[in-house]
């Protein structure tokens, strides 16, 4: 999957009207919350087969770092 | 007094007769704008014809039941074409009376649809953050019978039961994101469902002998609508979780 794609499927996992990017700051980001860490982190294990635990996704900072526990399926 | 104004917009499926059209035309009548969703463009243009707002008076036909896994795209169609959400009632449905010896998983997948899998289609819709309001409030209808048991309904019970189970969970989720989750459960409520059923099947006044033994009297549409506009406004902006049983008392 490409970077834009995951963007996409990112911005629509938060039920965001804005685009996002790579750059975008977890915590500052209004609808990341406990809800959408777990639609993320259920979207990780259908999408892309990777099962991690929800507290992988709470201490993240930043999308890329997202993209990073993507293990280089998000490139 | 409960007062909506025109950015209120409410979405009220099964609008085109009996508790949904009472709703539709209560929250119209309160300054809200609807959108009316049913299956009959007839009764919804006499829906409009009523309406003391027509212009807040929306109408989308539409069977829930057909291409049913469009429906939360279908909503953030009409959020683009009417704007943000501020609450949704799923009022379609019918009953279906039957010994649970008849049951077949075609009644049953029938029931399920309307009832439930439509509801939480729509529901998932409306919860999308980009399709409501800061507030909003999701309304189910459940009934008395999933919480009372009642001969013959075994069908309907269960998909009202799975109804108001969901609405228990989803008030969870979603409280967070400003959405309340609740449910109404009425018991008998004079329609022209009910009433049809009453003469045409039973071959007698079902709703008269019931009335006698309610002791508030059986409801009629608008007493559920009036609940509904309440779960719609900020006079009930606490509540979430919980069903509301309107009964008359007989239960």
């Amino acid at each position: 999957m490409t970077i834009d794609n995951f963007l996409t499927e990112f911005q629509d996992l938060l039920q965001r009207d804005e685009s996002v990017s790579p750059y975008d700051i977890l915590e500052e980001l209004e609808e990341w919350d406990s809800m959408s860490m777990m639609a993320c982190m259920a979207w990780f294990d259908v999408k892309l087969g990777i099962t991690l635990p929800y507290k992988a996704f709470a201490q993240q900072n930043t999308i890329q770092d997202i993209i990073d526990l993507a293990q280089g399926q998000i490139a | 007094m409960i007062r909506f104004t025109s950015d209120h917009i409410f979405f009220i499926s099964g609008a085109s007769s009996g508790i949904g059209r009472s709703a539709a035309l209560l929250c119209n009548r309160l300054g809200a704008t609807v959108i009316a969703n049913g299956r009959d463009g007839d009764s919804l243009g006499a829906l409009r014809q009523e309406a003391d707002n027509p212009a807040q008076m929306l109408v989308e036909q539409r069977d829930l039941t057909c291409s049913m896994e469009k429906l939360p795209d279908w909503i953030t169609e009409l959020r683009k074409k009417y704007g943000k959400l501020s609450g949704f009632v799923h009022c379609a449905g019918y009953n279906m009376m039957a010994p649970f010896c008849n049951f077949t998983v075609e009644d049953a997948h029938k029931m399920f649809d309307v009832h439930f899998h439509a509801a939480m289609l729509l529901a998932r819709g409306v919860a999308d953050r980009r399709n409501h309001t800061k507030e909003c409030s999701l309304v189910f209808m459940g009934s008395i019978c999933a919480v009372t048991p009642l001969r013959m309904l075994s069908i309907y019970a269960a998909a009202k039961g799975a109804v108001l189970s969901a609405a228990r969970t989803m008030s969870k989720e979603l409280g967070t994101q400003g959405v309340r989750v609740n449910c109404v459960s009425p018991a008998l409520v004079r329609t022209p469902l009910t009433e049809n059923y009453s003469n045409a099947v039973m071959g007698y006044d079902v709703l008269h002998k019931e009335d006698q033994i309610y002791p508030l009297g059986i409801s009629e549409a608008e007493d559920i609508a009036h609940t509904i506009a309440f779960l719609f406004s900020s006079a009930s902006r606490k509540i979430t979780g919980q069903n509301f049983v309107i009964d008359g008392g007989r239960h």
